[in-house]
């Protein structure tokens, strides 16, 4: 979806009509939760976060000024609604979607395991680890984004994302 | 064959995900009619932002600027006040009537120091009638309430120029009541000059025990009254032999006295 397609959307939204709702839904549903999901870890608060990120689009149609970056505006939103449900939620277990044993984690050290599956290959990360490889990639989260809100410093955040890396390359990943 | 971790974790993640659009569909409230783009209104928020902005900037500029300014201003009359007061003490001339009480101040403190020289082994009458005779001579002493100390700053020939007075003691009176209080060792007295403006803080020593007995020194509520010390000043910076001064003494855990002291100093003949 091209700029003046998405601004297309808009318009409708603003009238009132739920196609325009609709097509950014089908042509971004499944980025915007991927980077809802890097951010929640959890399949279904991902989901729910996802439709109320829709739900806002709806209501906050005008928030949105013609000629700026939509997709960049839409990341923006949901990566904001999730921290923010991360904050609210904050004392919950929230990435259940992984094995609670870390014990794997200390297997891979020196050790190149071959290929597996990419949650088999998660599950050799520490849970800190995780966090910050899908905050990264999923999220598109910047280093910098992820020290502030996870609240330790910076190098902390880098030498975790490399140590991951690593142990994903033992695993068949690059 | 290594395959690429960030597809590979996108295309697990976005595997299975569930149709949202009934859900979604079900929260959407239905909207008024068609909302033209305010222009307008979207307009006049940036200059408000921009105002908050320009005041924060404003703010943390001016803030550190007017303490600068503040400290400064407040500055330049204790400076003025101290180079005033040197001035004023190389400069000033002599009065007659304080350099009577000057004298008489000299004469108290040779008085003083033949009570303390004889006080040793007296019994309780004599210690009164030695501390009867030092009021009395504290009184011819004492400065007049009113008098300012530039008023009492006498340039005497006899007095030396160099201030400090050797005899670190401390003597007074007493009060009018009679009830002495003695004040214990390692106080410190705060000397203010005429203006207030603060000079140096010297430790007040005591005399032996036996001459606090009698000559202790009697500041318990005494409020602003006038008693004349004789004090070390150990690190005091420049006092002037003849002047009147505030004197705040200062115990550590109590209150504080205000009192008016005379600097006298030994006569070298």
């Amino acid at each position: 979806m091209n700029q003046q397609e998405f601004e297309a959307c808009i318009a409708q939204i603003r009238n009132g009509d739920r196609e325009g709702l609709r097509r950014i839904y089908e042509c971004y549903m499944s980025y915007i939760y991927s980077v809802i999901y890097g951010v929640l870890m959890n399949r279904e608060n991902a989901e729910d976060v996802t439709s109320d990120f829709f739900i806002r689009i709806w209501n906050s149609a005008e928030t949105y000024r013609p000629g700026n970056a939509h997709k960049a505006w839409l990341v923006t939103i949901a990566r904001n609604m999730a921290l923010d449900f991360l904050r609210k939620h904050k004392k919950e277990v929230l990435t259940d979607d992984f094995a609670e044993d870390t014990a794997n984690s200390d297997d891979v050290e020196g050790e190149v395991l071959g290929e597996m599956g990419v949650m088999e290959a998660l599950n050799c990360l520490t849970e800190a680890e995780r966090q910050v490889v899908s905050l990264k990639v999923l999220g598109e989260m910047t280093f910098r984004e992820i020290a502030d809100l996870k609240g330790i410093p910076i190098g902390t955040i880098t030498w975790r994302y490399q140590n991951a890396i690593k142990k994903l390359k033992r695993c068949g990943y690059e | 064959m290594s395959k690429n971790f960030e597809e590979a974790y996108k295309a697990e993640v976005l595997n299975d995900i569930p149709d949202l659009w009934d859900r979604i569909e079900a929260g959407l409230t239905p909207r008024a009619a068609a909302v033209v783009p305010d222009v307008s209104e979207a307009e006049q928020t940036v200059p408000v932002k921009k105002k908050k902005k320009s005041l924060y900037k404003f703010l943390y500029v001016a803030m550190p600027a007017a303490a600068v300014v503040l400290v400064f201003l407040i500055s330049i009359p204790v400076v003025l006040s101290m180079v005033a007061g040197r001035s004023y003490s190389k400069d000033s001339a002599p009065s007659g009537q304080k350099k009577d009480e000057i004298l008489n101040a000299v004469e108290f403190t040779d008085a003083y120091e033949m009570i303390k020289d004889n006080f040793v082994g007296a019994d309780s009458a004599a210690q009164e009638e030695i501390a009867m005779e030092s009021e009395t001579l504290h009184q011819d002493v004492v400065t007049d309430e009113n008098l300012t100390v530039e008023e009492a700053l006498v340039s005497n020939e006899e007095i030396t120029s160099e201030p400090v007075v050797k005899n670190p003691e401390l003597v007074t009176a007493g009060s009018e009541d009679g009830e002495y209080r003695i004040l214990q060792k390692n106080l410190k007295v705060e000397v203010l000059a005429a203006d207030n403006g603060r000079i140096s803080v010297v430790p007040v020593s005591m005399e032996a025990d036996a001459f606090k007995s009698v000559l202790g020194a009697g500041y318990a509520g005494c409020g602003e009254g006038d008693f004349t010390f004789l004090y070390s000043l150990e690190s005091a910076c420049e006092p002037e032999a003849g002047k009147t001064y505030l004197c705040r003494i200062q115990e550590e855990d109590e209150g504080e006295a205000l009192l008016r002291i005379v600097l006298i100093e030994e006569v070298t003949q």
